[in-house]
């Protein structure tokens, strides 16, 4: 148990050296020439997490995935580690800033405590990794949506579920933040050079999104660190002009692509790039084809086994987006790339920096609103020198990414990978105030303070319902039993121990509490049509639940379905009912 | 001339970053804590 407990908490420690020393051993024999140590390390653990995700997808889907898979690899990282010292310059940094900073991160830190309750962790982001130990193997799960998603991530979080530690799961995520964080130091302290390397940084990690999902199993921030190292080796690549740093911009991209469709969007604006920079230099077009080639093989190499097998399991490589042109089994409602926001007229993007500060709900929600200083300092962009390429190409992937994010899913969220360089242009506008005498310099840099000061405000009042339960001053069961409708229900489950393996017929997706295999009723009806085949024989639709092997049902009264309430007239035995859910033993 | 014309500019931007800030706290933090 305290061993347990030891390795739950030194889980993202261990985990950081070991993609180290994949990362290592991967990059070992390409002798790239990055620019400081904290490069070296931002990039080697990026590429270290991808070989060590992709080993374990191997072994995943050969039927594999015990916990000591994991725990062989994570092992064997280590042996491969060369560790350095890696200096980090502080120059002339505001301690004020620094502080702020901290303890915005403090605060997201405390939340790393706090049991997992969001619909998205619960229903897939740690339930498939459960599901798959448990089946010991990573597959297509026809009821359930999410498992033909790239799920790289997901094999991530193993290491906290087998461990049965959300703890440990979320600090994953956690570590993929700061990751960003140091990949945004060595961006622009090496590629930016006028600009204080901290502040981007620093501001990356108080922003109130990231501060917000840094405490949670989601795979944002795991896409965005894969993205920013990708751009990174690009901008190298531009400046030495060496095809590797196009390999390893394909293959970081080819992570990212394996951690959320979403990445689709930034490898087309990586190609953009490249094939920007080739104008630039006055290349052929041939050269231009050939680095386009290089990047985009590397990509489909990394990341092609993820939609080769979504396309053999639903017939679409991108289930369940984009049906209705490239097909899928239809198991569930197809999702729409668009939906939300204030629509896709002129007037609501030119309007859009106003709403998405003053109204973040329709964009994904307040948790994952991005604070206002962004609109308050990128009118500033005017004073940028608009002849220095970097700050281009800085601007460039801000301002595409940010119309593709607008015709597509408005969801902040998913404009995440942009942020760092969101940051990049805040600190760069704040820069070139500094460099103005008197009252202007001083008046800018107090503005700014007042903005982390909000972000931490922020970070704090986030604390409000939470900070007991991660103080340990209420119990992890009093907070989930009065937060999570699902937990009570799942707790009185897991004590039942049946003979046979468990397994529920279940109209509630946040599965992640039961110790079972949760089939969604949802997508059982779509798939099987129950509700039509047997709408005047409740009874035979129960012995076919028998047959199938299924030992228990799970009721959700606030979404009845009138023949499951006809079946469990039939025979099976109320076990258990609380003002959410009925909960019935089939025998 | 310039530098006046920069200084106009850096005005703006500082009011602008104030009255930013005080919507900011007025709409969204207040809102949310008042309700």
């Amino acid at each position: 148990m305290i061993f347990r407990l030891l390795l739950s908490f030194f889980l993202p420690f261990l985990l950081l050296f070991s993609t180290w020393g994949w990362g290592t051993l991967a990059l070992g024999s390409l002798r790239f020439n990055f620019v400081g140590k904290s490069e070296d390390f931002f990039l080697k653990v990026l590429i270290g997490f991808g070989v060590l995700g992709s080993l374990l997808l191997v072994f995943g889907l050969a039927g594999f995935f015990y916990p000591a898979t994991l725990w062989i690899f994570l092992v064997l990282g280590l042996v491969f580690l060369k560790p350095e010292k890696i200096k980090i310059q502080r120059r002339s940094e505001s301690l004020i800033l620094i502080i702020l900073a901290e303890l915005t991160l403090f605060c997201a830190a405390l939340r790393l405590n706090v049991p997992v309750t969001t619909a998205d962790e619960l229903s897939y982001h740690l339930y498939l990794p459960k599901i798959f130990l448990l089946k010991h193997t990573i597959f297509y799960w026809p009821y359930h949506v999410n498992s033909a998603f790239p799920l790289l991530a997901e094999i991530f979080y193993s290491y906290g579920v087998s461990l049965a530690s959300a703890f440990s799961a979320k600090s994953v995520h956690f570590i993929f933040g700061i990751l960003t964080s140091f990949g945004l130091y060595s961006l622009s302290r090496a590629s930016l050079k006028d600009l204080s390397p901290w502040r981007a940084a620093l501001l990356f990690l108080t922003v109130p999104i990231v501060n917000h999902q840094m405490a949670l199993a989601n795979n944002d921030l795991i896409l965005t660190a894969f993205l920013l190292g990708a751009y990174l080796a690009i901008f190298r690549w531009q400046e030495r002009g060496e095809k590797k740093w196009l390999f390893l911009a394909g293959a970081l991209s080819g992570f990212a692509m394996g951690v959320k469709y979403l990445a689709l969007f930034a490898v087309g604006i990586q190609t953009l790039l490249i094939i920007a920079i080739g104008f630039s230099e006055k290349k052929r077009f041939q050269e231009i084809l050939s680095d386009v080639v290089v990047f985009g093989l590397s990509v489909i190499a990394v990341s092609g086994v993820w939609y080769v097998r979504s396309y053999l399991s639903t017939g679409n490589p991108f289930y369940p987006y984009l049906t209705h042109r490239l097909g899928g089994t239809g198991l569930e409602n197809p999702l729409q790339l668009e939906g939300k926001g204030f629509g896709k007229s002129l007037r609501a993007l030119l309007l859009l920096p106003w709403h998405v500060t003053f109204s973040p709900e329709p964009f994904g929600g307040a948790g994952n609103q991005w604070g206002p200083i962004f609109l308050g300092f990128l009118p500033g962009v005017f004073f940028l020198k608009k002849d220095e390429k970097p700050w281009k190409l800085v601007l460039g992937i801000a301002i595409l990414s940010f119309i593709l994010w607008f015709y597509s899913k408005q969801n902040l969220r998913f404009l995440l990978p942009a942020l760092p360089f969101f940051c990049l242009i805040v600190s760069g506008v704040l820069e070139r105030f500094e460099k103005k005498s008197g009252w202007v310099s001083g008046t800018v840099r107090f503005l700014f303070m007042i903005f982390i000061a909000l972000h931490l405000g922020i970070a704090i009042f986030r604390l409000r319902d939470v900070g007991r339960v991660s103080l340990a001053l209420e119990s992890r069961e009093n907070y989930l039993t009065r937060t999570e409708p699902t937990y009570p229900v799942a707790s009185y489950f897991n004590h039942l121990n049946p003979q046979t393996a468990p397994k529920i017929l279940s109209q509630e997706h946040r599965a992640y509490y039961f110790n079972a295999e949760v089939v969604r009723e949802r997508a059982y009806r779509r798939l099987t049509h129950y509700d039509v085949r047997y709408a005047r024989d409740p009874g035979e639709f129960y012995k076919l639940l028998l047959k199938e092997g299924f030992t228990h049902l799970l009721i959700s009264k606030s979404n009845r379905v009138d023949l499951l309430g006809e079946v469990a007239k039939k025979g099976p035995h109320l076990i258990y009912e609380d003002p959410h859910y009925f909960l019935y033993q089939l025998m | 001339m310039k530098a006046l014309k920069t200084n106009r500019a850096a005005i703006f931007f500082v009011i602008w970053n104030f009255v930013v800030i005080y919507f900011y706290i007025t709409f969204v933090l207040l809102k949310r804590v008042g309700g």
